[in-house]
């Protein structure tokens, strides 16, 4: 949203800085003097629509994801990954079951 | 049974999980070309020729990937396959986006599209047919 706002801000300036090129280049060329540089905020105005296109642009791409396959494991739950079935590790999860007591859980077996 | 030996390549590959790293790859190269497109109007409006228009595009290739190196929480390694080259260059094919972007508001700033408009192709205007 933020970076949706910057981007159409920098898309304002820089056609209104393009307008303004134009309208400088008419008055000199009407005044019949040779093309000069531009004036300094018309620049300014430019560069600073260029810096918060570039800034507006990266604002509004979402959150980059990790690319191991650790950070995407640590996403998914525990039964998709592990191999050994038990209906009770999902009913604990889901809250049919009580939570396991470390004390009664067999050798082997994670809570 | 014959043993496979894998690359170390082979083995930085296998860690990487593939569909996050397209999805990182198209979210980069969309910034890339929002950038390329805004230096080639900026390069346009302020009537940069040569090599200076080329200057302000590396420049905006600079600046893009400071702000991606910031997106990536300063730790680029863990959301881009590739190094350093994948943050810093300037996207597949954005270089010919920054110059027709550029021709563009070069040729509408200060070309002679008005000129064109006031005096329409007449017989006046065109030089003399020749056999």
């Amino acid at each position: 949203m933020f970076g949706d706002v910057l981007i159409i801000l920098a898309c304002v300036a820089v056609l209104h800085a393009a307008y303004s090129t134009y309208e400088h280049l008419s008055h000199l060329k009407a005044l019949g003097r040779p093309e000069g540089s531009l004036p300094a905020d018309i620049i300014a105005e430019a560069l600073v629509a260029l810096v918060i296109g570039i800034i507006g642009a990266t604002v509004r791409t979402p959150e980059l994801r990790e690319i191991t396959w650790r950070s995407e494991m640590k996403r998914r739950a525990k039964e998709e990954s592990d191999p050994r079935l038990s209906f009770r590790l999902f009913a604990q999860r889901a809250g049919l079951l009580p939570a396991a007591d470390p004390s009664t859980t067999s050798v082997g077996e994670k809570s | 049974m014959s043993t496979t030996t894998t690359t170390t390549a082979e083995n930085a590959a296998q860690l990487r999980f593939p569909p996050n790293v397209q999805y990182n790859a198209s979210r980069t190269y969309t910034v890339k070309f929002l950038s390329s497109c805004f230096a080639g109007a900026v390069a346009g409006v302020l009537g940069l020729q040569n090599w200076l228009g080329f200057a302000l595009f590396v420049l905006a290739t600079l600046l893009t990937s400071a702000c991606l190196y910031v997106k990536c929480k300063a730790r680029p390694a863990k959301y881009m396959a590739g190094g350093w080259w994948e943050l810093v260059n300037p996207g597949q094919e954005n270089i010919f986006s920054f110059v027709l972007v550029w021709t563009l508001f070069y040729g509408i700033v200060h070309g002679r599209t008005q000129w064109i408009l006031e005096n329409p192709c007449t017989s006046a205007n065109l030089p003399p047919a020749s056999v």
